[in-house]
């Protein structure tokens, strides 16, 4: 039973120290439960009270069945807060690529790191100019797949500053002011949430102040993979093509069904993706 | 002695004959084979007041015209076909205005309806009415009040008032509401039918933030609608 005991605080505490782990550069989420919170509450005492006035609204029984539809302007609210959590969730994905990946020591380690090494050194001793050949894709496939896997856009997140500068040039004035009142009324309301002052400062110095510098290094040298293999992209089989091309043939059609079927609007997508 | 018998004796009868001036009962008589016609307009509108955007408002207003068909009358109910072009139900309803039967439709699904009282109604007498609306495990006490205000004799006309007043329990700290009701009808005698009604109902709520001694205002929500009916014609 102890061992039981034990093994469950064990457990528990990784859980714990791995939650805090992940969520050491999260700034919005005290904000977004907040304003949700709110909003759930507000849709749902105007639903049930909607109710009860239309259950008394028409009260002479020779009056039929009417099927009026109501306008409601509160929807033009939870239309401008949809706006407002898709920002949010853009304004992090920002904060979290300067925090984690431009700090200087990520740009380190992917200079240090070298996967070719051990890609060429079975065959270092068959021939003259394989391993160099090998060297040179598995790097770039290497850096290439980084960049899918840490979400880096080589275009958009070159200039960080120029990207947080761009998203809150597509909230309208009013609607950034109306957020920044929310986070001014958030900061009053729970002094001792540092993650909204360090929202409103990030959101105040990010476009002023260059920053993410140290992702411009890794930026670069994902750059120049792109920039070498880009004529040979459609020719060349990347290792990612090589992994498919591992799938079993099941896989394969099913995977092609899927691509058959019509994308998704990216834009409603972001609409509803407000975690 | 003889002159104030006789003297309270008419006072006696003078009040006797004015009560039963302003006292009538109010009926519904469809005649049978009739059909009215009615036209139903209800505008909607509701307002959001929110902090830097200010007040967004939402106005709609739509119309439908109607018939009710008098079938018949049978077992003290009137057989009345209620509806348009797009769907009529048969409704069987009472002389007081009380829905006996309805076949094609939920009686569960109906809104309240008010009925006349069975009485003769003296004017400024107030009926009082309380029914209980639930909707999500909540129960919301409404409190119906009808007052005959008046009597147009000369175009045998009555007119009614009406109000709600629901009881909503402000246990939310955080929400603070108010809704209203109140509206006046019109009745035909001599027709036995609604003449005209027109009626108001208003809702506003205040949701603010409270943390502590801080206090926030967050957001207010307004919502009125406003109903009328009117009789557009009666064919025989």
């Amino acid at each position: 039973m102890r061992k039981y005991c034990l093994l469950i605080c064990f457990v528990l505490l990784c859980s714990i120290s791995y939650s805090q782990e992940i969520d050491s550069y999260d700034i919005i989420t005290p904000l977004k439960l907040w304003l949700l919170n709110n909003e759930a509450k507000a849709m749902s005492e105007l639903g049930c009270d909607g109710m009860i006035i239309s259950k008394n609204s028409t009260p002479l029984s020779i009056l039929p069945k009417i099927p009026f539809t109501e306008k409601k302007a509160e929807e033009e609210l939870w239309t401008m807060h949809r706006k407002l959590y898709s920002f949010l969730n853009d304004t992090q994905k920002i904060y979290d690529l300067s925090k984690r990946y431009a700090n200087g020591k990520f740009a380190v380690a992917i200079k240090q790191a070298r996967p070719e090494v051990w890609g060429y050194s079975p065959f270092v001793f068959t021939g003259f100019g394989l391993p160099k050949i090998i060297s040179t894709e598995t790097r770039k496939n290497f850096l290439k797949s980084l960049a899918v896997v840490i979400g880096l856009d080589i275009k958009r997140d070159a200039d960080l500053s120029a990207r947080l500068r761009e998203l809150i040039r597509s909230l309208k004035d009013e609607e950034y002011r109306f957020l920044r009142e929310y986070m001014s009324m958030f900061k009053a309301l729970y002094p001792s949430e540092k993650s909204v002052a360090q929202l409103e400062a990030f959101l105040n110095q990010g476009p002023k102040k260059p920053f993410g510098n140290g992702l411009s290094e890794v930026v670069d040298a994902v750059k120049d993979a792109f920039s070498e293999s880009e004529s040979e992209l459609d020719t060349s089989e990347d290792s990612l093509e090589e992994l498919d091309s591992l799938a079993d043939s099941e896989t394969e059609t099913k995977q092609k069904e899927v691509e058959q079927m019509e994308a998704p609007d990216p834009d409603a997508a972001n609409m509803y993706d407000i975690w | 002695m003889n002159n104030k018998n006789y003297v309270l004796t008419t006072v006696f009868f003078l009040l006797l004959c004015t009560s039963s001036l302003f006292a009538v009962e109010i009926k519904y008589n469809f005649s049978k084979g009739a059909v009215y016609s009615y036209n139903y307009s209800r505008q909607d509108s509701s307002t959001v007041n929110a902090p830097v955007i200010g007040k967004k408002s939402n106005s709609n207003s739509q119309s439908l015209d109607f018939i009710i068909k008098s079938v018949g009358f049978r077992d003290n109910a009137f057989i009345l076909d209620i509806g348009n072009r797009e769907a009529t139900y048969r409704r069987y309803i009472s002389s007081n205005g009380d829905i006996i039967g309805s076949p094609a439709e939920d009686r569960d699904t109906f809104p309240f309806f008010f009925i006349f009282p069975d009485v003769d109604w003296n004017v400024g007498k107030t009926f009082t009415k309380t029914t209980e609306v639930s909707t999500f495990g909540k129960i919301v006490p409404v409190v119906w009040n009808f007052t005959l205000t008046g009597i147009d004799s000369t175009r045998n006309l009555a007119d009614i008032g009406f109000e709600a007043k629901f009881k909503i329990a402000n246990d939310d700290r955080l929400y603070s509401k108010t809704m209203t009701l109140s509206g006046k009808l019109i009745f035909n005698l001599s027709e036995g039918v609604i003449h005209q009604a027109t009626w108001k109902s208003n809702y506003g709520a205040k949701q603010i933030c409270k943390e502590r001694t801080i206090t926030r205002d967050l957001w207010s929500f307004e919502k009125q609608s406003t109903h009328i009916l009117r009789m557009t014609g009666v064919e025989r």
